[in-house]
């Protein structure tokens, strides 16, 4: 029996997904802060490092022998550790777009307010976990970065995935409102998005298992619907929304929007409507279906939408 | 929480390089003292041996210098041979005239150039181009460095020092002088009143990026903003007040030579604190 234990360094997180090859399916996800510190004279993580961390894992025995991959992001190589796949590659083979947050990898520190990139550089210095705002800070600006970018994939694909690492406080909730408010700011067309939110990094161990057993990515992805996490619903101009019955007749139903704003509605991740709108320059009729926080629905007119 | 920030170290390894044209004056496995020679120019004098023909025009005893004639040939066209250094005539043979106390290779006349050891320390190895030296320290993790690495005598001055202009800190030069915040106004003004290094507890991260690095060497202790210095550590510190340490910001480290580790600092973690 094939297994892959497919392994995904950042320089915070190791996360992990034990694999069985046929049928590909995960059976055990893992993700383990590294627990050594770092100083001039000791890297913080070592081939023999690793090991100790895998250790840990509760590998059932069937599965002991699973063939190791690994993978990392091209600014976190530890020395003396083989890597195989580098994120940045992994992310250009993907048929949706994947929105890696590590914020200890990137650059928006420098758009912080002075005594705060104060704060986030001993952060990160000392393996501090940097405040909640301060995290929404640095993501929301890499995912201003990213929306602006990579607006013409946007057009195609409807679904977005985010992976990142833990959030402390259990707040992936006002975490996903709150990126998908920065996505909404910077993306200048009219459409519908679903947002999985991961929290665990394991869409990268999984994006390595598939392109190292020569699995066509697109197939994967299409025969896996993401999870519903968030929705955004862009309508420019919009200012009324009715809800139709299933013959697609209105119920009577509607609901007023707040104009050249952000609005939202509850509707969970198993209920869907079918909605209806018709603004000049923008109109719509079809089934959506709610999200873990529900829709967001911004009528905030675009120069150029359609 | 740091339990790595302060180490005590058996065997700190200091590698002092030595350029060509000069000898070791010290054997491998020897103890050796702080200000202990460690290596010093090779004269000319040992190898200058100057072979002749026709006949000396110095003689034993001779001081001769630049220009001087050391010999001459004889026939008809007569040439003569001057010296090019300071050096007394010690032997003539009757095919070389041999000299002493002549100048060095760097050209600096009779100077020599030395090189002492920074510490009482133990000559582990002696290579090509270097020697390597261990001792026994206390190392302080850096937050951050930059600059060239120095050896100096360690003082502390609290910023607050700084801020009387007219009646500036003395008694700096060629020190390294720790405290507990750098700003834009300290750092320029260590500098002028000549420290060759600053050892700051916090720093602005802004401010730390735009110094420059060629001015004065400086290490960061805790880290970036303004925060609160570490009372056990500080004490340490100001108890070690004119020891020789290095700064040595290869490595990020202030290593401060002890022979044991420091009894205050025997259960220490290092904790951020925010001031």
């Amino acid at each position: 029996m094939q297994s892959i234990l497919s392994i995904f360094l950042t320089d915070k997180y190791i996360s992990a997904l034990l694999i069985k090859a046929d049928p590909f399916s995960v059976v055990q996800s893992y993700i383990e802060k590294i627990p050594y510190e770092f100083d001039e004279f000791n890297a913080k993580l070592t081939n023999k490092k690793l090991s100790k961390i895998i250790e840990n894992f509760k590998i059932p025995d069937e599965y002991k022998n699973a063939q190791r991959i690994i993978s990392a992001s091209s600014d976190f190589i530890p020395l003396d550790i083989n890597i195989d796949y580098i994120l940045e590659k992994l992310l250009d083979l993907i048929p949706y777009p994947i929105i890696v947050l590590d914020h200890f990898s990137n650059k928006s520190f420098l758009q912080l307010k002075e005594d705060e990139v104060n704060k986030y550089l001993n952060s990160k210095k000392y393996d501090i976990e940097v405040s909640y705002l301060t995290r929404v800070f640095l993501d929301s600006a890499y995912m201003k970065e990213y929306a602006k970018n990579h607006t013409s994939e946007f057009i195609d694909q409807n679904e977005i995935i985010i992976t990142t690492m833990p959030i402390v406080g259990s707040k992936n909730k006002e975490y996903l409102d709150e990126l998908i408010k920065t996505f909404a700011d910077e993306i200048k067309i009219a459409g519908i998005w679903k947002f999985a939110l991961d929290t665990t990094l394991s869409f990268v161990p999984l994006i390595s298992a598939i392109v190292h057993l020569e699995l066509n990515l697109k197939e994967f992805f299409d025969s896996q619907p993401i999870n519903s996490d968030g929705k955004l619903i862009v309508a420019p101009g919009v200012e009324e929304i009715q809800i139709l019955d299933e013959n697609k007749k209105p119920t009577g139903e509607s609901y007023k929007l707040e104009t050249e704003s952000i609005n939202k509605f509850e509707l969970p991740e198993d209920k869907s409507v079918i909605i209806k709108w018709n603004a000049s320059g923008s109109k719509f009729e079809g089934k959506i279906s709610g999200s873990d926080i529900g829709l967001i629905i911004d009528s905030r007119k675009r120069n150029n939408a359609k | 929480m740091l339990n790595n920030k302060v180490k005590f170290e058996e065997k700190v390894y200091l590698e002092v390089k030595y350029s060509e044209g000069m000898v070791s004056k010290v054997n491998v496995g020897e103890k050796i003292k702080s200000g202990d020679l460690l290596f010093t120019q090779i004269s000319k004098e040992e190898k200058q041996k100057i072979k002749y023909t026709g006949s000396a025009k110095v003689k034993v005893g001779d001081k001769i210098s630049p220009g001087d004639v050391l010999f001459e040939t004889s026939g008809v066209f007569r040439k003569k041979t001057v010296s090019k250094t300071e050096a007394e005539v010690t032997k003539i043979s009757k095919t070389s005239i041999y000299l002493k106390n002549a100048e060095n290779s760097n050209g600096k006349g009779n100077e020599r150039e030395e090189v002492r050891s920074p510490f009482d320390s133990v000559v582990e190895k002696i290579l090509k181009d270097r020697i390597i030296l261990s001792f026994s320290a206390l190392t302080i993790s850096l937050f951050e460095s930059k600059g060239d690495p120095v050896f100096a005598n360690l003082k502390y001055i609290p910023n607050i020092k700084f801020k009387d202009r007219k009646n500036p800190p003395q008694n700096i030069e060629d020190s390294i002088i720790i405290t507990d915040k750098l700003t834009s106004e300290t750092y320029p003004m260590l500098s002028t009143l000549g420290a060759v290094g600053v050892i700051s507890n916090s720093i602005d991260y802004y401010l730390y990026r735009d110094i420059i690095i060629l001015a004065v060497p400086v290490g960061i202790v805790s880290g970036f903003g303004t925060l609160k210095e570490d009372k056990i550590l500080l004490k340490y510190l100001q108890d070690r007040e004119d020891f020789i340490v290095w700064l040595d910001t290869t490595y990020n480290r202030l290593v401060i030579p002890e022979k044991k580790m420091p009894v205050d600092l025997k259960n220490y973690k290092f904790d951020l604190k925010n001031e």
